[in-house]
């Protein structure tokens, strides 16, 4: 299946109708690995660490940069596969680093994340810290197997990392424009919104909102989020 | 207070003051109920609705308000003239486009009393689409009033050390399943071969390697 795919995409030229040479395909799988690295570092000492430090590596590839960023979607497995390469080829060497001071859990055995740092029924969409953890750099979530979420949780966060998206908290992880793409200038800037369920453009006007005991109501904010923490006494309205 | 002559004392509790509050990425409900307050006069101890004791108003970036929920495309504006054929329903997002301080005006317009007072009202409230005031309302205003909304921080106003004193929740080793460890991690932390047989090497591996559920 795999040797199949790889063939395909062979065959067909790239989207810039550029195709990459191998060079530059080790360049890019280099910055992955590096980038997962620098993620891995902040581990614990079980583990030996492979030192690659923020700025250049003298490996067979030549020298390159190490940037700070997200995880790349593809990024894991080449990573690995690179990593085991240059392992074999004696080229990185391992050394076991001392833990580095990070705060503790307070409820370590529990599987989930959030219910090890007993957050749950406290997080909104403006906790942009907690919902950057959970998300790739173009802002797609993570998937479950990946962060330990339970499938609950899973669900909250990717509905508030949805809101905070449609009220633009999240400028920096929007998905990369094909290149040479040059974006048309809109007429209306973007309307300001906040707690938004429902996707902007599938949204029909309410032209009949009907009598009082009968009437459309327009849905604000989720109810998987019904149950979080309120420290007044109003209750959480979902219909407005 | 006290120490005010009589006349200080007079003409500071019945004086009509000039109010200064900001839309800026606020829902123009919360903004419309507290220029109503303040129109009508009901945040002073001397109210009463017969003596016009409301003060101004100035309403400044109504243009970029912000509405909760899917309101810019669900809520609907609807006017008739009597004219048969003049029936019009508009968004709240055209109604913004053709003119950005609509939406405040009939807010406020509906939240104040349904009496001959309600216009003389709504001609102490100024709106403004941008936060550029002429000269003579700028002289005249005394207070601001506080946002009724906490505007959120977007994940770029928050400075690096910000983002390093936050805890990270989850490390992505301790899910991934790796296919042959000894080829990244290396056995150093085990006890040495002879002493283990293959099958147990491997279970103390997984043991010992993967028992940090972070």
């Amino acid at each position: 299946m795999r040797k199949r795919e790889r063939a395909r995409r062979r065959a067909r030229p790239g989207r810039e109708g550029v195709r990459k040479g191998g060079r530059e395909r080790m360049k890019e799988r280099h910055l992955l690995l590096c980038r997962w690295v620098k993620f891995h570092i902040a581990g614990s000492a079980i583990y030996p660490r492979f030192l690659i430090g923020q700025g250049a590596v003298n490996t067979h590839c030549g020298y390159y940069e190490c940037h700070h960023s997200c995880i790349t979607p593809s990024g894991f497995r080449q990573a690995g596969k690179c990593l085991k390469r240059l392992f074999l080829m004696n080229e990185i060497e391992g050394v076991i680093e001392p833990t580095s001071e990070r705060p503790q859990p307070p409820n370590p055995t529990a599987s989930c994340p959030i219910y090890r740092w007993n957050l749950q029924n406290k997080y909104n969409y403006t906790d942009v810290l907690l919902l950057s953890q959970f998300i790739r750099s173009d802002g797609g979530m993570l998937p479950q197997r990946i962060t330990g979420l339970c499938a609950q949780e899973h669900t909250k966060i990717a509905i508030c990392v949805q809101m905070a998206h449609r009220a633009g908290l999240l400028p920096d992880h929007k998905p990369p424009l094909p290149v040479g793409h040059v974006p048309k200038p809109k007429s209306n800037p973007p309307l300001n919104r906040y707690l938004t369920r429902y996707s902007v453009n599938s949204v029909k006007p309410i032209y009949k909102t009907g009598l009082k005991w009968c009437k459309k109501r327009m849905s604000v904010g989720h109810s998987a989020l019904k149950n979080n923490v309120r420290y007044s006494p109003k209750p959480l309205y979902i219909k407005h | 207070m006290s120490s005010f002559s009589r006349s200080a004392q007079q003409w500071a509790t019945f004086a009509r003051s000039w109010l200064l509050i900001d839309a800026r990425m606020q829902p123009p409900g919360k903004i419309a109920s507290v220029c109503s307050v303040r129109l009508q006069g009901k945040h002073k101890p001397i109210y009463h609705p017969l003596s016009d004791i409301g003060d101004h108003v100035v309403v400044m970036n109504t243009r970029h308000i912000a509405f909760s929920g899917n309101k810019w495309e669900q809520k609907v504006y609807s006017s008739h003239t009597g004219y048969p054929g003049s029936f019009k329903q508009l968004t709240a997002a055209q109604m913004h486009q053709k003119d950005p301080t609509a939406i405040i005006k009939l807010a406020v317009y509906g939240m104040l009393p349904k009496n001959l007072t309600r216009r003389t009202m709504m001609q102490r409230l100024q709106l403004f689409p941008d936060d550029l005031l002429p000269d003579d309302i700028l002289r005249n205003l005394t207070e601001e009033l506080p946002q009724p909304r906490e505007i959120p921080r977007k994940l770029s106003e928050y400075t690096q050390e910000e983002r390093d004193a936050f805890p990270m929740l989850w490390t992505p080793l301790s899910r991934n399943k790796v296919s042959h460890p000894e080829y990244f991690i290396g056995t150093a932390h085990l006890p040495p071969a002879h002493i283990t047989s293959g099958l147990n090497r491997q279970k103390l591996w997984h043991r010992s390697t993967f028992s940090d559920p972070q």
